[in-house]
Order: structure tokens, then C-alpha cells, then sequence
């Protein structure tokens, strides 16, 4: 279990996380959605330790630290690998520094993907670069495997491709939390989603309820973020007004 | 052997070609350093020359030995001696900046080797090159500074030695 207590963060004046209370059971697909500077990107950063915050992070009852480091691994729309090695180096790398790494997995997703492993990762094209950092982050051979905004640039059957992938490939140790805009294509796929809004949790609900409620994830993020429909047609009025 | 200094710089560094490149550089300063010696050595061989042509004429001699007395050890030697710190300086500062900026350019590589079992490895890796290279000017500047202290403790005629205490800075 992963399981975040009164997590708070500050950017100098600006509040980014207040105080977020927040438990991932292992074996569990969670979307964390929110806008633009929710907080989404903080948090994960938090839980990895990547940045300073204030409250509590425990892994299996543990704080987050170098005996269990280990279990996260994070897939980023920034990239995190290393631009000049090749693949083949990352995977001597990731043997190297991950007791757990998962040799065999890696190796069927980069021929899934069709990915060239001798070439530096800085001459793949962006979608390349992302397929490859989500490779690493699920066969790095992590309990909780973080994902923020994984798939930025990558076309929409490169996507669907890899949410199946996910699905297939998962085990029940392993916990996904992952962070995208892209609501309505991950509904299918994940078993729960966090909203987040100003660094709070708005929302925290299990697609199966949704279902039993009738209700669309799409519908719940925009009726818990109270979402105005009107909004747009307003604003188009008002300029009208003004012309 | 060549693991271990790989496991010493950044995964995207190749250590071998580092020094390849740090170590003629080291040497250039050092060899730089040996013009001291050349120079002071022609120096003293004249000052001897000098000093027997007068060696009958004690007043001239004392003349000479006033205007001509040598200078302190440093303030000739710094000159040749200096450029091998602050290449160590460089060495340190430009590595350690490079690898540091290397790892955020690109790609955050930094927040892979940051997830590390060992939280010290993207920071040694980053700095352990550029580091050694900084201590292994300082100890060249060391080793050098001793021996030229002591070529020229034994090069220079007593009779124009500084006063004891004053021989090294002054």
C-alpha cells in the first residue's frame, strides 16, 4: 500500500499540494486527473522524492527511502532516460541498479513496439521516446509504477495499443497511478480516478460505482470540478457584445 | 577495473576518453611548471659566474649581493606553479557544471539516477571525475612546489639567499 498523509508543498508563496490524504492498494489502475497545475505532477514528484514536501509517505508501512526505493518507478512526459545511451545500455543499466528488473519484459515490449535498440534514444521521433520511457518504468520491476502524462505526442493507436498492453501485462503486486488529460480514453481502463483540483483531492471514486450509478467518468470529472457548459457560449456573447 | 571507473561518471560519459582528454592537460600544466627550473637554473649558473669574477672585491661583491639578491622562492615560482590549481579549479568547476546540465538536457536523466538504491550516486557521479582531476593538480602542485623549493635551495649561491624565514614567501 501506497499511502500519502497530510502531504503539503509550497513553491515559495504558492501552495501546490494542501495537506493530500491519499492510499493506492497494490494491484489497482488509477487515473489522477485535474487541470493544469492541480497538483498532479507535485505529487508525484513528492512520492518519489524528488522534491521536499511536508507530511507523511509510506510505502508497505515504510517511509519512502533508499531500502525501498526500488518498488516506484515513473515514466514522465519530460523523459527521464538517458538521451545518448541506446536502448540496449539502459537495459544493462536498469540490470544493473534494479535487482528486480524484469529483462524479458522489457525485451517483448521493445519488439511489440518495434523499437531499434542501437540507436541513441536522442534520434528516436517523440513517440519512440515516450513508448521507451514507459517500457522502462514496467519492467523496471516496480510495485507502483507512476505515470505523468506518459503519452504527450504519441498518436491515438500508439495509445490504445498501450493501454491494452497495460492491462495484459499487469500483475496484481503492481499498482499503476497514472496521470493524463486524456479522460475519456483511459475510462476504460482504470479501476479508479483521483481528482484533483488547487492540490486538493475533489474526487476519489471506483469506475465500477460509476458504472452502477450510470454515470461517465467524463460526467463526474465535469460535475465535481463544476464544470459550466454555458461557459463558452457566455464568453462568445459577451465578445459579440463588445464588436 | 574499467567498470569501476565507469560506475565513477555519468552513465552517458565514456571515463576513459575523459581522461584521455583530462590528463594531457595536467601534463601540459606541469611541463609548463619545468620552465622554472630551466629558466632559474641558466640564472644561477650566471650568478655564480659573477659572484667568482668578484670574489677578490668584497665591496663590489656586497654591491652585487644588495642590488642583484635573489627573490623569495614564490614570488618567481607562483608564476609557473599557478596555472596547475587553477586548472584543477576548472577541471571541477566545468566538469561538475557540465554533467550536472547534462543531466537535465534532453531528458531529466537526473531523476532516474536521483531514484537510485544509493541516494550519493548521481552526485558522485556527476562530481568524482571532475574532483580527482582538481585533487590530482593539487597534489602535482604539491609535488612540484617541493621539489622546485628544493632545486632552488640548492641552485642558488648561499650568498643571495633571503635570510632564512624568508626564503619561501618572503
Amino acid at each position: 500500500m501506497l499511502e500519502l498523509k497530510n502531504v503539503k508543498k509550497s513553491y515559495g508563496s504558492k501552495e501546490a499540494l494542501h495537506g493530500v490524504d491519499l492510499a493506492l492498494p497494490r494491484g489497482e489502475i488509477v487515473g489522477l486527473f485535474g487541470e493544469n497545475g492541480a497538483g498532479k505532477t507535485t505529487l508525484m514528484k513528492s512520492i518519489l522524492r524528488l522534491i521536499r514536501f511536508e507530511g507523511e509517505i509510506t510505502l508497505d508501512g515504510e517511509p519512502v527511502g533508499r531500502k525501498n526505493i526500488e518498488k516506484l518507478s515513473f515514466a514522465t512526459s519530460e523523459h527521464s532516460f538517458f538521451p545518448d545511451l541506446t536502448p540496449q545500455a539502459h537495459r544493462d543499466f536498469y540490470a544493473e541498479h534494479f535487482e528486480t528488473f524484469n529483462e524479458k519484459r522489457c525485451r517483448a515490449l521493445m519488439e511489440f513496439f518495434d523499437l531499434p535498440t542501437d540507436k541513441a534514444l536522442k534520434s528516436f521521433s517523440t513517440g519512440q521516446k515516450n513508448q521507451f520511457e514507459v517500457i522502462l518504468a514496467l519492467s523496471q520491476g516496480a510495485d507502483y509504477i507512476l505515470m505523468d502524462e506518459p503519452f504527450a505526442g504519441n498518436d491515438v493507436f500508439n495509445r490504445e495499443d498501450f493501454y491494452k498492453v497495460l492491462l495484459g501485462l499487469l500483475t496484481e503486486r503492481e499498482t499503476v497511478l497514472l496521470s493524463t488529460h486524456l479522460i475519456e480514453e483511459v475510462s476504460d481502463f482504470i479501476g479508479r480516478a483521483v481528482l484533483l483540483r488547487e492540490g486538493v483531492i475533489v474526487g476519489d471514486v471506483g469506475t465500477e460505482e460509476l458504472d452502477d450509478r450510470g454515470e461517465t467518468l467524463m460526467d463526474y470529472v465535469k460535475t465535481t470540478y463544476r464544470y459550466r457548459a454555458d461557459r463558452v457560449a457566455k464568453a462568445l456573447e459577451e465578445m459579440e457584445g463588445e464588436a | 577495473m574499467a567498470r569501476r571507473l565507469d560506475r565513477l561518471a555519468p552513465p552517458w560519459q565514456d571515463a576513459r576518453a575523459w581522461l584521455k582528454r583530462a590528463i594531457p592537460a595536467v601534463i601540459a600544466a606541469a611541463l609548463f611548471s619545468t620552465v622554472y627550473c630551466g629558466n632559474y637554473s641558466t640564472q644561477c649558473t650566471e650568478y655564480a659566474r659573477t659572484l667568482k669574477r668578484f670574489a677578490g672585491d668584497r665591496a663590489r661583491l656586497a654591491d652585487y649581493i644588495e642590488f642583484f639578491g635573489i627573490q623569495p622562492f614564490w614570488t618567481t615560482a607562483r608564476i609557473y606553479l599557478v596555472p596547475l590549481p587553477l586548472l584543477g579549479a576548472v577541471v571541477l568547476l566545468v566538469g561538475a557544471a557540465a554533467n550536472y546540465l547534462h543531466a537535465r538536457s534532453g531528458a531529466r536523466s537526473d531523476y532516474t539516477l536521483r531514484r537510485l538504491r544509493d541516494p550519493w550516486e548521481y552526485h558522485r557521479r556527476c562530481l568524482a571525475l571532475p574532483l580527482a582531476g582538481m585533487l590530482a593538480c593539487l597534489a602535482l602542485f604539491a609535488l612540484l612546489t617541493g621539489v622546485y623549493y628544493w632545486a632552488y635551495l640548492r641552485l642558488t649561491p648561499p650568498e643571495l639567499l633571503p635570510p632564512a624565514g624568508q626564503r619561501f614567501w618572503g
